[in-house]
């Protein structure tokens, strides 16, 4: 288990804090990461994102294994459902809006005895599988030229994206949020430095590489190591 | 360059404008259907009525039994109005300021893709595109190599290559004229000049002669920064070429769908989802600017929403350009070569493209693998895999004589024969629906508003209403409606003969509307078959005799097996678009003829 979450330059309240969170879970039979990006107008959005992180660990626990079997749609609109009624619960006790707490929600889960994982995104985060020395986008960050869909968004369980694939030949995920991502590709292009370090799951040098940079945006990313862990963070 | 780019949520924009539009009747239907589902069905309904409800703010779990919706239809107070029509003029009235005109398409792409370390910003569009153009792209003109007819290089007396300067568009002399009469000395630079450019530039389009607004006179990169600023899309094909060049002096990306895994598809840079689908489309709001005023005859009334053309060698060498990692004026020159050699092989391919080699054979082959050859192999490749011949157009000289000449290299295999064919399917379908119904017929345009009737007068409840909240908004409503109806029906103009009313009506119903029909897969659009898709689907309903909800009449249309978006998907157009004022138009008037 692998992880980075720095603070971008900028956000609405000038306050520097950090509107990214993540969360992670490793047992014997399964294994999963999350990761919610706070929208950047949201005054309490870190709050958000961590409740959106809370929910879906319980609704992973709660969902187990039968989560590689349902219906994808099923799966979306009942975690955002809860995620929703926490959010509101909190908006209720500051008297605010719940889009205040509204973030972005990505997680995959790993089951070791299925041999598969579960990966689900909502927003504009970037999940990432790599192994035999390449690697594959799993699922890309959705369009967000006219804004981001996020965990308030009205039906945003139709916008999810959320698939099972195996393990094979997988050695790690990798979960991005878009501050994270922005700063590894040259538009659609993933950068050299930065693919060379990713195909070698050298996360320290990753790490590096992104801190290095020039920020604006909240930079996260998670991973989980299928194989071994080579990184400290 | 700092990002700047920050989470922002979306606007619930379209669950909205649903919401409005369901009743306690559309809940009670959904509610009969899931009682008489059967239990692989029910989820999927579970999850229409748990939409439904979010449309109106309802907390609502998909994944509980039948009687927890019973009841929750039954606590809620539920919307009701009475007539569909008003509320839907009401609902479009309210919203459509918030589509975008082809001018605010271009200034959002430009101000995602354009380097802000360039400070351009506060210049007018068009003058920030001609900036850029001038920058990187070098006033859209290189330096190449002369050959003889026999294709041989041209050498000078001390053997090095002769070299002529290609202008793809004309105009650099009178900018870098104007410039230095702003700057009062010589301009010694591309930066020079564009320190000293304004928007004043742009006054000479309003006295010039037609000649002089062409490509090659004196002010064509003028009229195609102005032409690209407002939306205007020059007939002929050349428009394809000009987003071309302006994706690689924006630096764009193309997103390959096939083979490559490490992509991603980068939606603020990408050409077809912001040039081609966005921009390049049969924006109605066009007709709300005084984009088209004048002679339309030179633009384009419906572009053919076709995005990149995978069949057209030319474009493909554009995509593989924009995709090459070298300086963005060297992609143009090296681009507009390759593509002039190809052009012009004397032992062509002659491959006939038939209508069996769909689009689709041509997206498949197009892997990452062919847009990573060298410039010199993957030459070879289009050489051997295209057709690069260009098709030949009549036309009459000024002399008044009848000559052919070959048309441009974009408008090599150009037609949309898939689409035709879907486009005929469709028409047979409903034909097949009821026997009555024939194209011809097809020209009732509009269902919500009787838009032969807004020519006399706009009298009713909701216009009267507009007309004393906002008459300037309901004068640009109502031209928007003219527009939209102008691609789906007929209006009925009445007008003093000898005919009688019937036998006026019945003429009038058996002109055919120009949508519907389309004889060459030449003339295919993406409008024509989104018409032909609502002529077919109210037949359907009407056959059927259905209780749909507006969210049902939505799920159809978007339907990616069954619905438009098959078809659109099929043909290779983009699917529904909830930024396409024409598209939820059409999809609001087959709610309301599905509720006569």
């Amino acid at each position: 288990m692998n992880y980075m979450s720095e603070a971008g330059k900028h956000h609405s309240y000038d306050n520097a804090q950090n509107q990214d969170y993540v969360l992670y879970e490793k047992n014997n039979n399964t294994s999963y990461i999350i990761l919610a990006d706070g929208v950047s107008s949201g005054k309490y959005s870190a709050d958000g994102a961590r409740i959106a992180c809370d929910i879906t660990k319980e609704f992973l626990k709660a969902t187990g294994e039968t989560i590689f079997d349902r219906n994808s749609y099923e799966i979306a609109g009942s975690l955002l459902s809860d995620i929703n009624v926490a959010l509101k619960c909190e908006a209720e006790k500051r008297k605010a809006d719940i889009d205040e707490y509204a973030s972005t929600i990505a997680f995959a889960v790993i089951d070791y005895n299925r041999n598969e994982i579960y990966y689900f995104s909502l927003g504009d985060s970037l999940i990432i599988v790599s192994g035999n020395e390449s690697f594959t986008v799993l699922s890309m960050p959705s369009d967000s030229r006219e804004g981001c869909c996020v965990t308030t968004t009205l039906n945003g369980y139709m916008h999810s994206n959320s698939g099972v694939i195996s393990t094979d030949d997988i050695n790690s995920v990798v979960i991005c949020s878009d501050g994270a991502w922005h700063l590894m590709y040259n538009r659609n292009k993933i950068d050299p430095a930065v693919r060379e370090v990713l195909i070698k799951q050298d996360y320290n040098s990753l790490f590096k590489l992104l801190t290095d940079k020039e920020r604006v945006d909240d930079c996260s990313i998670i991973s989980m190591d299928l194989v071994g862990s080579s990184f400290k963070s | 360059m700092v990002n700047e780019r920050l989470t922002v949520k979306m606007k619930d924009k379209r669950e909205n404008m649903l919401a409005s539009m369901l009743t306690g009747e559309d809940f009670e239907m959904k509610l009969e259907q899931l009682k008489e589902a059967a239990p692989s069905a029910k989820p999927s309904i579970r999850a229409e009525l748990m939409r439904m409800f979010a449309c109106l703010k309802i907390p609502c779990d998909s994944m509980r039994e039948d009687e927890y919706f019973e009841e929750l239809v039954d606590t809620t107070v539920l919307p009701s109005f009475d007539d569909i029509e008003t509320k839907i003029l009401e609902t479009l009235f309210a919203n459509f300021d918030d589509y975008p005109t082809p001018e605010q398409s271009m200034l959002r792409i430009v101000d995602r893709v354009c380097d802000k370390s360039d400070n351009w910003q506060d210049g007018t569009l068009r003058l920030r595109i001609l900036k850029q153009f001038i920058k990187y792209g070098n006033y859209l003109t290189y330096t190449a190599d002369v050959y003889d007819n026999d294709g041989n290089i041209v050498l000078k007396k001390n053997g090095k290559p002769k070299q002529s300067k290609v202008c793809i568009y004309n105009g650099q002399k009178y900018i870098v004229e104007y410039a230095e009469g702003k700057k009062g000395a010589d301009a010694n630079s591309n930066d020079d000049v564009i320190n000293n450019i304004d928007d004043d530039i742009f006054a000479v389009l309003e006295t010039a002669t037609k000649a002089q607004k062409q490509p090659e006179g004196k002010y064509g990169l003028l009229r195609l920064c102005d032409d690209l600023a407002c939306g205007r899309f020059k007939a002929g094909g050349s428009i394809k070429r000009d987003l071309y060049l302006f994706a690689i002096v924006y630096n764009m990306s193309f997103y390959c769908e096939n083979g490559n895994m490490e992509q991603i598809l980068d939606y603020e840079t990408d050409i077809q989802k912001n040039l081609f689908e966005d921009y390049y489309s049969n924006n109605l709001m066009r007709y709300l600017t005084n984009a088209y005023s004048g002679n339309i005859t030179a633009y384009e009334i419906d572009p053919s929403g076709q995005g990149i053309n995978y069949k057209n060698f030319a474009e493909m060498v554009y995509v593989y350009y924009l995709s090459k990692d070298m300086k963005r004026s060297m992609k143009i020159k090296n681009a507009e070569e390759m593509i002039k050699r190809l052009s012009s092989l004397t032992n062509k391919n002659t491959l006939n493209v038939s209508r069996n080699m769909a689009t689709r054979y041509f997206t498949s082959k197009m892997t990452q693998e062919v847009f990573d050859l060298s410039e010199d192999d993957f030459e070879r490749y289009i050489a051997e895999n295209y057709d690069c011949s260009l098709e030949l157009e009549d036309y009459v000289d000024s002399k008044g004589e009848q000559k052919q000449r070959a048309k441009s290299s974009m408008q090599t295999q150009s037609s949309s024969y898939t689409a035709f064919r879907l486009y005929n399917k469709l028409i047979r379908d409903m034909e097949h629906f009821d026997l009555s119904v024939k194209r011809e017929n097809c020209n009732y345009g509009l269902w919500f508003a009787d838009v032969s009737g807004l020519k006399k007068g706009m009298n009713g409840e909701f216009f009267e209403n507009a007309r004393r909240k906002d008459p300037e908004k309901l004068d640009k409503f109502v031209k928007l409606l003219f527009a939209i109806n102008s691609y789906l029906g007929n209006v009925f103009i009445e007008q003093e003969n000898k005919q009688t009313v019937n036998e006026e009506h019945r003429e009038v119903s058996s002109r055919p509307v120009s949508t519907m029909n389309i004889q060459s897969p030449q003339f295919m659009t993406r409008t024509a078959l989104i018409t032909a898709y609502y002529y077919y689907y109210n037949a359907k309903i009407e056959n059927e005799n259905r209780y749909k909800s507006l969210v049902d009449v939505y799920n159809d249309y978007t339907n990616p097996m069954s619905g438009l978006n098959a078809y659109l998907e099929m043909a290779h157009y983009q699917p529904v678009n909830d930024k396409n004022i024409f598209d939820i138009a059409v999809i609001f008037s087959s709610y309301a003829a599905s509720h006569i």
